[in-house]
This record gives structure tokens, sequence and C-alpha cells, in this order.
């Protein structure tokens, strides 16, 4: 009998062994919901696409920021994506820090903003009631706000020195503003008196409000803060530059996020499609935007020097343009797939042109493709 | 002389009393216990284990304040067959005892083999789709898979999660080309896309999916309506070196990576179990009562299919009314409707292995049949000495 226990024991810890097996191929997954890197998530589990879920939220008119006065060091930059205004601080030696504010449209769970600064610097996630004694009272533009501050125990990697974030936030109308100091530990807290009179010197020219941003794509996905969609702020909808559409480019309604979209059938029926957007800023770069391209082909992530290898410039009206060829299986449709695409900086924008399809017609279409991105006409552009 | 006493010991009634009310006493505390500990947890803890620890507060000391269910079981066992054979006098007047005894041994062994041999996993299908396996609804494994060299399906290489949890572990398989060095685990954690004007720290991994993301872990949840979604970051090398450090995370998809001109899909995945046969779901029903949300009856018309036997037939589970196939019983679970095509229902199926699922049937036949034969041998044996007298 013992000997029955022991053995029974025996086989009950096997689990804990690597297992090798073979396994039928899978079938296509049913339709599931795909984030934008094409990753699928199973049943039940909250999205966390940043155009998906709750695309078709809106931002309401953001009014105007106005200050009297900035705190010495502090130099206005032009505010680019999200953000209502920026701002950089140096002090004589040269360090840094970063000052954004940001509207959003959005309540959000304060935890689990909070719990999102804190895990930027490496700070494990807080409690409810300990957020709540984290946060100090302060006045911004003569409303009451909280602020938080958080500090790195160590430095975080690629930085000599902790970090320190300085959050200012407050709810305002449909509004919620974040105002975020970023830097040095040491400099940061250095600046915090400066920044604590800033918030109350402020005020909103809601006559000056900016016009509505046509559809942030931002959303709350199971109680955690989503605020991009594939690593891009979007900086609104910019004015639709002047572009001459070859002939049989067939405009058809973009779906949020695009400017733009036309259909393009070649011989025997085959497809490709021509979408156009603009982010504001670099949008994550051109390294991100190549990778992300790469990814919807199935291919695997470049870095910057295999990056350069399939990538060529050439001249555009509004400056040079980035062309990026690459071809693949579409991991929808399990289709050979080409993508081809042009990526134009303008100003504080950067605009995306994108043909993908079938690698036939893409190349019929190369051509065309090429004086399209070549001959467009950006409004202010120099 | 001190082997007699530790024979008396063993298998004295004291003892069995003393199990008994261990056994009370670990079941009173344990249901409780899930209240704060959830379910699987308190289960491993005060039922699956050897002793019950208690750690006292800011401290990382470990004491053994209970026996736990497996100590008590097995005690109870051997205090069982120690009393059986001490006392054991083969006579037809003690066939009800022995038979008796047999069952209870029965009980406690099928439990046992209940506890190691058991599985439940879970089933999920929309309408029309076909399932040729289960998943654990709690623990991962981290795969690896290529196409396989005889053209049949995938080679699959599944790591289990209990070697994922230790930072620093190497796992080193001879078919996969490179090492995989565990660096963190999370029981719990989310992911969302990097947002550049947010996220300033460094992505969670270097290669694949990592560099696009931002991981939240995320407290362990424990009641049986949450579940975990774990996520680890690894270090893949090889003789050449690195290939940088990877995040896997139950809520994504597969990552390529290709050494020596083969690729790999990498997913940290709610554990698979293939079956050798098919199910596809025809159709479900969902009723509830007239007027309320309050289900009625969950239905689930499915099509088995079986290559080996050549079997397809339809049958419905519903329920109260499992499917018994193939060793493994299908209760139907949840119903729900496809996240993406409201018009398609979606069923999931709790699909329970027990190997052992007669022994509490035969074990309690044999106690009653005991109970029962002792008790008409005493009848007969009274009848008797009444007409005697």
């Amino acid at each position: 009998m013992t000997g029955l226990v022991l053995s029974l024991a025996t086989v009950g810890c096997k689990r804990e062994q690597v297992r090798e097996y073979q396994a039928p191929q899978e079938a296509p997954p049913a339709p599931a919901p795909a984030t934008q890197t094409g990753q699928t998530l199973p049943p039940g589990h909250p999205d966390i696409s940043g155009g998906g879920g709750n695309a078709g939220l809106t931002m309401p008119a953001v009014p105007k920021l106005v200050w009297k006065s900035l705190p010495e060091g502090w130099v206005e930059k032009a505010p680019s994506a999200m953000r209502a205004a920026s701002f950089e601080i140096t002090n004589s030696t040269g360090v840094m820090a970063d000052v954004s504010v940001i509207p959003l449209p959005i309540g959000g769970r304060e935890l689990d903003l909070v719990n999102m600064w804190r895990q930027q610097v490496s700070l494990p996630p807080s409690s409810d009631a300990d957020a709540d004694k984290e946060a100090a009272a302060v006045t911004i533009g003569g409303e009451k706000g909280k602020l938080f501050d958080m500090a790195s125990a160590q430095p975080l990697q690629g930085s000599a020195d902790r970090t320190r974030i300085l959050v200012a936030m407050m709810q305002r109308g449909q509004l919620s503003w974040f105002f975020k100091v970023t830097g040095a530990a040491e400099f940061v807290e250095a600046q915090k008196p400066a920044f604590v009179e800033f918030l109350k010197d402020i005020s909103f020219d809601e006559t000056a409000a900016a016009a509505p941003a046509a559809d942030m794509g931002m959303g709350m996905g199971g109680g955690t803060m989503d605020m991009s969609g594939g690593g891009m702020g979007t900086g609104g909808s910019p004015d639709l530059p002047e572009w001459t559409v070859p002939a049989n480019w067939k405009s058809v309604p973009p779906t949020s996020m695009l400017l733009a979209k036309f259909d393009v059938t070649g011989s025997s029926n085959a497809k490709a499609e021509m979408t156009v957007s603009s982010f504001g800023g670099p949008a994550g770069g051109l390294l991100a935007n190549v990778n992300r391209w790469r990814r919807q082909v199935g291919l695997g992530p470049v870095d910057e020097a295999g990056m350069d290898k399939m990538i060529s410039t050439i001249d555009a009206s509004g400056g040079k343009a980035t062309l990026v060829d690459v071809v693949g299986t579409d991991a929808k449709s399990g289709a050979q797939t080409r993508i081809l695409g042009a990526v134009v900086p303008q100003g504080d924008q950067t605009w995306f042109y994108k043909m993908m399809g079938n690698p036939a017609v893409v190349e019929d279409q190369k051509a065309a493709f090429t004086q399209f991105v070549q001959t467009i006409k950006y409004p202010h552009a120099p | 002389m001190l082997l007699d006493r530790i024979v008396r010991f063993i298998s004295s009634l004291r003892l069995t009393v003393v199990c008994l009310i261990l056994a009370i006493i670990l079941v009173f505390f344990g249901t409780l216990a899930q209240v704060n500990e959830g379910l699987y947890n308190a289960q491993a803890r005060w039922f699956r284990s050897f002793f019950v620890w208690w750690t006292p507060g800011g401290t990382d000391w470990r004491f053994p304040f209970l026996p736990g269910g497996y100590l008590v079981g097995t005690v109870l066992l051997v205090n069982l067959i120690a009393a059986h054979f001490q006392r054991f006098a083969l006579k037809w007047s003690k066939l009800g005892i022995h038979v008796t005894h047999a069952g209870l041994i029965l009980l406690l062994v099928g439990q046992l083999s209940t506890d190691m041999f058991s599985r439940e996993t879970l089933m999920s299908f929309n309408e029309g789709e076909t399932a040729n396996y289960t998943v654990s609804p709690s623990i991962t494994e981290l795969v690896f898979i290529t196409p396989a060299a005889n053209g049949k399906g995938d080679d699959v290489i599944s790591i289990p999660q209990s070697l994922l949890t230790h930072p620093g572990k190497v796992i080193h398989n001879a078919k996969l080309p490179f090492d995989i060095r565990v660096q963190t685990f999370y029981v719990n954690a989310a992911v969302r896309q990097r947002a550049p004007m947010m996220d300033t720290n460094p992505p969670p991994a270097t290669a694949g999916f990592g560099p696009d993301l931002t991981l939240f872990p995320q407290p362990e949840v424990k009641t049986t309506d949450e579940r975990n979604t774990p996520a680890v970051i690894l270090e893949l090398s090889n003789a050449k070196g690195s290939l940088g450090t990877w995040l896997a995370y139950a809520g994504l998809s597969e990552q390529e990576i290709t050494v020596d001109n083969r690729t790999w899909r990498m997913a940290l995945r709610f554990e698979r179990h293939y079956l050798p046969f098919s199910m596809k779901l025809l159709k479900t029903k969902h009723e509830v009562y007239r007027g309320t949300d309050i289900p009625r009856n969950f239905q689930s018309r499915v099509q088995i299919d079986n290559p080996v036997t050549h079997e397809s037939r339809a049958v419905d589970i519903y329920m109260n009314n499992p499917l018994r196939y193939g060793g493994l019983t299908f209760y139907q679970y949840q119903m729900g409707r496809d996240q993406v095509d409201e018009r398609r229902g979606n069923s999931v199926l709790q699909v329970v292995r027990n190997p052992g699922w007669l022994t509490p049937y035969i074990g309690c036949g044999l106690v009653g049949g005991g109970l029962l034969i002792q008790f008409l041998m005493h009848l007969v044996k009274f009848i008797k000495r009444r007409r005697t007298v």
C-alpha cells in the first residue's frame, strides 16, 4: 500500500518537466480583437488597442492655456502631438527637465494613472489609500488640483541620475488636465516651488478654444490608461494637402485614424489599398514605424542598420520622403503581401502613405505611388 | 518491545479520532480561508500539502502550525491499514468489517489519486468552430513551436509555468537552438502600447513585441471569476551570444524568433492539452426564466469526430447532463456571444479528466455493503439466539 502511495506521489510530480510533443497545425484562428501590432488577445481580455475599443471618443474643445510669466529658465517649445503646451527647463550647467501640459477627454481611475507614473520611475504600484495620501493639494488656475511627486530610488536605465516626476492634475469640464515635469530628481525638486507658482498663475481662455480634434482614438482599456495608437500620439486632423489622385485609384471613406483611403484594383481583380494618415511629432520615429509595417506582413523587427538597407530617400515637394518597401505574408489573410510606404515629415506633423496588398498590383502602382507622394502640396508648407 | 508500542500507536483508535478531529478543523478553516486566499490557493495551502505553514508578519520565517490534508489523509490510511492487519482474522463473522475497511481504504486512495491525476480544463469555442484541445484555466506554459520536419503538424516544446517562476533559472532543451534564461516572472500583469508622451522608462524587453509595449505588474487575483494573466521576461541566447530579451505575456499572440534559418513561434499561453478527437460547436441554446436574466438552460450541441474510431455523431451537453467521452467529462460551464460577431454563440465547456471517478462510488458501495453484511449477520445471530431461548 505504501508502495502504491509512493508511486502515486512520483507520478503526480512529473508536471515539472519540459514536454515535447507534436500538435496538429492550427486552423486559422477565428477573428478576435487584434491590437495594432497584430497581437491577438484571449477571450475576455480587456482591449489594449489604441484606436480599437473606444475609438470615436471625441475630444471636446480645448481652451487655450494662458500664463502671465514663465519661471526663470523655462523656455516655451512648440507644442507637439497631444500637448497643449510644452516647456524646457535648463539650468546654467545644462541640466534639463521637460514640462508637458496634456488635456485628455477622460476621467480615468486616479490609481491607474498614479501607478502608471510610479511605474515610469520604477516604483511599486500603490493602493487607493496610499495614492490619496501621496497627493498634495495644489491650486491650478484658481481651481483645486492634486500634485503627485515621485522619484526613482536608483538611476533609471540610460540615465546617470535618479528621475523625478511631478504631476499636477485637475478635472475641468469634460477635460482632465495633466501638468508633468520630468527630469533629474534633484533638479526637478529644485523646480517644484516655481512649478507650483506657475500652476497658480495660469488661466484658461475659452474664447480661444482650439477646434475639437477629430478622433483621438483614446480610451480606457480595462481600467488601464491607454492613450496612443501604434505608439503614436495624434495631433488632431490637420488640413488635407492638395494631391492628384491617379485615375485607377478609387477613393473610399477612410476609417478612424486615416485621412484618406483608396482602393486600387489590378489585373485579375487583385487588390491593394492606399491609405494616408498624419500624426503629430515624429510619431514614434522612423524605425518604430518601419518595424510596425514589417510586422503587418509577418516580418520580424530590424535595427537602425537593418532599416537603412531597406529604405530609400526621394525628393518630395515638401522636403524629403523616405520610401519603405517590404514583402511578406499578411497575418490576417495568409496571402503574400507587399507594403510600399512613404514617410514625409512636414513641420510638426509626419505624413504616412501606405500601399498594401497584392505584390503584383503594388509593383504596377509603384511609379504612380512615387509620383503621388512627390507631387503633394502641403498646407503651410514653406 | 518498542516496535510493539509503535505498532500499537499506529493502529490505535485514538490516532483515528485525533486524525478525524484534525480533518474537521482543516475542512472548517480551509473553507473559511477561501474567502481571503481564493479557491485554488486555499486548496493548495490547506489540503494539497503536508503542513499548513504560517509566516509571522514582516519576517521570512515559516512555521508549520497544522498538519495539511495530505499528512492527515496518509496517517489515516496507514492507521486504517495497520489496524486492519493487527486485528485481522480470516473469519466469516468478520466479513462485513473487512469489506467496510476495504471500502474506506478505497475512498482514501481514490481521493488521493483524484487529487493527483484529475485535471480540470476548459474548452471554449464559437458556433461553427472546431476544437481539438482544452486549456488550463489558470496555469500557463511557455511554448516554442516550429513546423515538424516530417511535415505533419508542429513540433511543440512546452515549458511549464513552475519552471518560469525562478529568476535566473536557465532552461536548456536539446531541440531548441537557444537557451532560455528567466529574468522576471509576473503572476499577473497588464500590457498596453507604449505612449511616447508618457512612457519615458525603458520598454520591458528588447526584442519581439517588447519594445512597443509597456508592462504593468498587477496584484494577483484570487477569486474564481477573475483570472491572472502572467508575463515573463526572458533572455534567449546561443553560442553566438544573446538574442535579446523577450516579453512573453499570456495576452499576446505568438512572436517569431529565427535562428539558423529556422523560425520558432514563442508564446506564453494557458496550458494546452490536445485530444485524440475533435469537437465542433454546432449550436448553442441559452434560455432564461421569462422576464429575468436568471439562466434556465445552457445547451451546446456538439459534433464529435474521432478519426481513430471513425465515430462522427452529434450530442447535446447541458446543465446537469454532462458528456462522458474518451475518459473525459464535458460539463456545460459558460455561455455567451462571440466578442467580434454578436450573432455567433460562444460556449465554454469544463472538461474534467478524473481516472479515479469511479472509486467514490465503489468505495461507498463497499462501505454500505460491508455495514449491511455485518448488520445482517448480527441480526441473524440474534434471531437464532432468540429462537433457541
